[in-house]
């Protein structure tokens, strides 16, 4: 009972059709049956680190599916050595999770690093150096001194510049983790931490939160810092060091705040019937922040058109119905207020949307690998307004039809950009032009009027074979630590790269595959991590299909300085 | 010129890569989709009863649920959560907090049966002693639940390698194999998993009482996160495989400390294969299927994947599965409904790598009809509840004893104990129902109403004009409310005749000989007089009788009857498993009939009549002996 009875709680919460449909495409695993070898030594502090895992992992670092692809465990001496593997881009990653690299301690993916193998290659000294991160733990109580069982504790960065204090938004990791929680005896225990200064809070305040069924007048606590703040100016700052443990790191939280409940109907706009089997959602309106607050979806409406969310703080807030799934229809969003009481009566007014369709088609297109593989093509449509007020799209984009037709329906009117979907998109693809009545429609943007049918667009794709591979050269100096370089590949005087841009390697190198032949125009990027700039390189290259075209960037860190004064 | 920056702006799933460990979530949530919009539960908390088990108000248009919470040792149990599942309105479900003084209203439900769920972290619900035919209760609007919670148990200790250092960030599992009562589980029991931390210590809690074995790293905690121990075989406490693993006795409110485990970091084996049947789903623009390896025998899913709609390999591979036997489940749901297709495979893994395995993906079959009321009899039937079709709950109950481990393993065992209410007009529809013999279990609100009859137009027929074998075959056997499907049959048109006026009958069973005591597991029988209905298993009526003797039982069909009291057949197996009654299987029901019949005992019941403080004597010298079957 109470697995099922949680479960269907989170799942009711978050609305697992809509979520559930926001996975990642599945990247293909590279086969591990190859002649490559890949080894190295992972030290902590100075020493020799024995027994920690090394997974060669997919080099995309996205999605469900990533799973190793080969695993092999550090000797006395700290050397690893993963075997047998085929060409390909992975990322090899020691995993011991309380450690942090000690190359880049604030970097959140702090232990991998990409490799790009070529067939039979063998890399060595593909070496990792990690610390031993940082233990904050403590005790959270409510008022009358009780375990506060279950609850996530959250952790963000706090730095004081003068007398300005400024935290990372909410939490550095992610707080679904278990090691986030409070136990049966309220005690929490957050190891792996990056040295650093943190705060660390319980509760939720009208930026978090998603609808909580079964919330009621006992209401939730407010977010709260340690050890006991509310303000988080007056947080108290934890100093975590390399291996050190911040411990009695307590809070004390207030009582609950009231909660309220928010009803209505969805209904027909035009024959103000009620809709029922109908999934709602709202998400928190706050004036200066037109990004996403709060969002929470609730369960279908019932057959007399009702919807129901619990569990909300008084604020600002917008109803919607939540589209993504297959349909004609759309609504706008309601916007309604929580001061103290429960809101009811709101109704949401479902309306025959508008549609997009055409055909997607392969310039120049004679091949036939190409067009079967169209299927696998989807198309995204994104709204291009920052109305604070719309609905947020769930979903992985429409179909493409085998034969290249698509129709994207149930559109409010207003200004949509369509793109290539999938991450990565198929292989070989790349988006070169939206045409609507074979006229091309600036970034892809089609302008749809309010209910209406929108058709002859063409979503012109290239496909392409071309394998561009380059090495990254850094002369008069070195990167700074921790800093990951991107390349990116677009056409002369396109707004947007042809393809996503790739990973640069532990060793400098990248592979771009399925680039659609001709000239591009190469740009080096970075996370910016690291501290300075890495000076802009831009390099023009031309490849052709099926063909493997080499390719050197040089990063002049000498030039660093002439831009910098 | 962060073209990296860039990307993340104009692709937005981009996002959810961000928060990896998420999707560990969305993965679960995704295989739980179907089984929320059906809303089942596994375990129906422990409701008290009203006093006579009346319901006492009539019911309003809306209306709440009210109720409290209670810990064994009596004191409230404040911030419980408690959510209100509409059985009939498909709707949200509805919820509140408990208060310092462990009370809760949920307000504002529309008329209909409602599941009510409680959740208290640390604390367990206690499955409720004695539950009617495995009938959980359901509430409706203007009725009151009180639930107990006892403190659930604690396990905790340390995992240590080979060389004793201590393993960090494994998923450790509390696998019940055994309730306390020493029968096996009938359904495992969820225990959150916890990770061990930076000193490799791990700590379980709110554990229902039982007989646990820890399971330390293995595959299960793989979803969507890199750990260290993924293709690791489980490692057992103390440092065993599963057939080796010591057992742990666990106690409401006892924590066991010092339960150290020694991983073994041992390679699972991979079960791989791929999904046959129709992948996508034209009518929804989401898709794919999950896949869920489970235990055999003690129901755990041990791993689990998903497969995109639009994988043009539908292949999967599952690791770290240790040597043993499985059922390996694939599931997707239909469009925007709750119906599921579904492909069910027991495999076998020994020293070796399972490959090869097709999941063929196929429609389960469904039951639907209408609910009939008969209008009230002329016989003064005062302080009738005034209860609508939407509180009536409708079950499809699977004959356990075809495949009854199937039964027991089914992925969170989501098809076990579906209900659905009527709609206002009567209308039901039971989906995702499996092959074989169902009854048709009919939950009535209050008791001034009785299942009158079930039938199925045409199913008569064809038993009358087909051969014996055929008719042995056919949809329908002679036990009403019964019916086999084929896999993947759609049955419709059933009627359910609902009569009003009902007779209830309370009392208590003495004891005969001077001085003795009564048996455990005596139930009291209702067996109609009429030969004619001696094969109408809907008018057989049995209850169970407390240790004072008392016993009562509504919902009556006005007629007349032999009464007799007599010891329950053991249970057979696990406690959980649904007990049908008794004049469901044509053998038992004659046997039943016949010492009804020799015991000689006969009451007639009028329409609406309270028939209280009925004395039934129990002779034990003139039962015949129950043989154990245990």
């Amino acid at each position: 009972m109470k697995f099922l009875s949680r479960l269907t709680l989170i799942l009711s919460l978050l609305g697992c059709t809509a979520l559930c449909a926001q996975k990642v495409v599945v990247a293909q695993a590279p086969q591990a049956t190859g002649t490559g070898t890949i080894a190295g030594r992972v030290t902590i502090g100075d020493k020799p680190a024995q027994g920690i895992a090394v997974l060669l992992l997919p080099a995309e670092r996205y999605g469900p599916e990533r799973k190793p692809i080969a695993r092999a465990t550090t000797d006395s001496e700290g050397q690893f050595r993963l075997m047998n593997l085929a060409a390909g881009r992975y990322e090899v990653a020691p995993v011991a999770p309380a450690f942090v690299s000690a190359a880049n301690l604030m970097h959140e993916r702090n232990q991998g690093k990409s490799v790009n193998l070529a067939e039979g290659e063998t890399v060595d000294k593909l070496d990792f150096s990690l610390v031993r991160g940082g233990v904050i733990t403590g005790r959270v109580t409510d008022a009358d001194a009780r375990p506060v069982i279950g609850q996530n504790v959250r952790l963000a960065t706090a730095a004081t510049q003068g007398n300005e204090r400024r935290t990372g938004g909410g939490s550095m990791f992610s707080f679904s983790s278990p090691m986030f929680q409070t136990d049966d005896r309220g005690i929490y225990r957050i190891y792996g931490i990056p040295p650093g200064t943190y705060v660390v809070s319980v509760g939720e305040d009208s930026r978090s939160g998603i609808a909580r069924i079964g919330i009621g007048r006992g209401g939730i606590y407010t977010r709260t810092f340690h050890p006991n703040a509310t303000d988080e100016s007056k947080a108290t700052i934890i100093e975590v060091t390399e291996g050190g443990e911040a411990t009695n790191v307590d809070i004390t939280l207030n009582r609950r705040v009231t909660t309220y409940s928010v009803s209505g109907r969805v209904i027909d706009a035009e024959t103000g019937k009620p809709l029922a089997n109908i999934r709602t959602g709202y998400r928190s309106l706050r004036p200066n922040e037109p990004q996403v607050g709060a969002i929470g979806l609730g369960s279908r409406t019932d057959a007399e058109g009702n919807f129901r969310f619990e569990g909300l703080m008084p604020g600002r807030y917008a109803a919607f119905t939540a589209n993504g799934e297959r349909s004609e229809d759309y609504s706008t969003p309601v916007s309604f207020e929580i001061n103290e009481g429960d809101v009811t009566g709101l109704t949401i007014k479902v309306r025959r949307g508008a549609s997009i369709s055409g055909v997607a088609v392969i310039e120049g297109a004679g091949d036939r690998a190409a067009l079967a593989r169209l299927s696998q093509v989807r198309i995204y449509y994104w709204p291009e307004s920052n109305d604070n007020l719309a609905a947020p799209i769930f979903g992985q984009g429409e179909r493409v039809n085998p034969d290249g037709s698509f129709r994207i329906s149930g559109l409010p009117p207003g200004k949509f950009r369509l793109m290539l979907g999938g991450w990565p998109p198929p292989k070989g693809f790349s988006l070169l032009r939206v045409e609507r009545d074979g006229v091309e429609q600036r970034a892809g943007i089609i302008d749809v009027p309010a209910g209406g049918q929108v058709t002859g667009v063409r979503f012109v794709l290239e496909y392409g074979t071309a394998i561009l591979r380059g090495q990254v050269r850094v002369e008069n100096g070195t990167l700074p630590e921790g800093a990951q370089l991107y390349v990116s590949a677009r056409r002369p005087a396109a707004a947007e790269p042809t393809l996503p841009g790739v990973e640069v390697d532990a060793r400098g190198r990248f592979v771009m595959e399925g680039l659609p032949a001709g000239q591009y125009e190469l740009r080096l990027g970075s996370n910016g991590l690291g501290g300075g700039r890495i000076p802009p390189v831009v390099q023009n290259v031309v490849v052709t299909n099926g063909v493997e075209t080499q390719v050197t960037l040089v990063i002049d860190m000498a030039a660093k300085d002439e831009t910098n004064k | 010129m962060n073209d990296r920056l860039r990307i993340s702006v104009r692709t937005p799933e981009l996002s959810i890569g961000r928060a990896r460990p998420l999707i560990f979530l969305l993965v679960l949530l995704h295989i739980m989709a179907a089984a929320a919009t059906a809303q089942t539960t596994a375990r129906q908390p422990s409701g008290n009863q009203q006093p006579d088990g009346k319901a006492v108000s009539a019911a309003p248009p809306n209306g709440t649920i009210t109720g409290r919470v209670l810990a064994d040792e009596g004191h409230p149990v404040a911030n419980a959560a408690i959510v209100a599942f509409g059985l009939n309105t498909g709707g949200p479900p509805a919820g509140d907090t408990t208060d310092a003084d462990g009370k809760f209203e949920v307000k504002n439900l529309r008329p209909g049966a409602y599941n009510v769920q409680v959740t208290a972290p640390g604390y367990v619900v206690l499955p409720e002693a004695g539950a009617e035919l495995g009938s959980p209760r359901l509430y409706r609007v203007g009725e009151t639940v009180n639930f107990t919670l006892v403190k659930g148990g604690v396990i905790t200790g340390t995992v240590t390698d080979s060389s004793g250092e201590p393993v960090i960030a494994a998923t450790v599992r509390a696998v019940r194999v055994r309730k306390p009562t020493e029968q096996p589980a009938a359904s495992f029991s969820y225990i959150m998993p916890r990770m061990t931390d930076d000193r490799g210590i791990y700590r379980l809690y709110g554990i229902e009482p039982g007989i646990y074995v820890i399971a330390v790293g293995g595959s299960v905690q793989s979803y969507g996160s890199v750990n260290a121990y993924d293709g690791d075989a489980p490692t057992y406490y103390p440092s065993a495989t599963r057939d080796n693993a010591a057992e742990l006795t666990v106690r409401a409110g006892e924590e066991l400390t010092g339960i150290d485990v020694r991983y073994r970091g041992e390679r699972g084996h991979t079960v791989s294969g791929f999904v046959s049947g129709q992948l996508s789903d034209p009518n929804s623009r989401y898709g794919g299927v999950s896949i869920t390896l489970t235990q055999a025998a003690s129901g755990m899913p041990e791993s689990f994947t998903f497969i995109q709609s639009e994988d043009s390999t539908r292949s999967f591979a599952l690791n770290g599965a240790a040597d043993g036997e499985y059922f390996l489940t694939a599931m997707r749901n239909v469009g925007n409904t709750s119906e599921v297709l579904m492909a069910m495979r027991k495999i076998s893994v020994r020293g070796a790598d399972v490959t090869g395995v097709e999941l063929k993906l196929e429609a389960l079959g469904a039951l639907s009809g209408n609910v009939v009321l008969e209008p009230l009899p002329k016989a003064d039937c005062r302080n009738q509840r005034n209860s609508t079709l939407e509180e009536i709950a409708i079950a499809a109950r699977r004959d356990a004893k075809t495949k009854k481990d199937e039964e027991n393993t089914l992925p969170f065992l989501f098809f076990r104990r579906m209900r659905v209410a009527p709609s206002a007009k009567g209308e039901f529809t039971l989906h995702n129902l499996r092959d074989g013999s169902h009854r048709l279990d009919v939950q009535l609100p209050g008791e001034d109403w009785y299942v009158r009859s079930i039938t199925l137009p045409g199913a008569a027929v064809a038993a009358a004009t087909a051969t014996p074998r055929a008719a042995a075959q056919s949809k329908t056997t002679q036990t009403p409310g019964v019916f086999t499907l084929k896999p993947g049959e759609r049955l419709s048109g059933l009627t359910v005749t609902i009569g009003q006026g009902a007779a209830r009958l309370s009392g208590r069973v003495a004891q005969a000989a001077e001085g003795a005591s009564l048996p455990a597991n005596l139930r009291v029988h209702l067996v109609p007089v009429e030969a004619e209905r001696a094969a109408d298993a809907l008018r057989y009526m049995e209850t169970s009788v407390e240790s004072d003797g008392k016993f009562a039982l509504g919902g009556i069909a006005p007629g007349r009857y032999w009464i007799l009291a007599r010891i329950a057949p053991a249970v057979n197996g696990n406690e959980d498993e649904e007990r049908r009654p008794l004049a469901f299987e044509a053998a038992e029901r004659d046997k039943l009939r016949r010492e009804a019949e020799s015991a000689g005992m006969k009451i007639d019941l009028q329409p609406c009549q309270r028939l209280a403080d009925y004395v039934l004597n129990y002779n034990q010298t003139s039962q015949p002996k129950q043989p154990s079957v245990k």
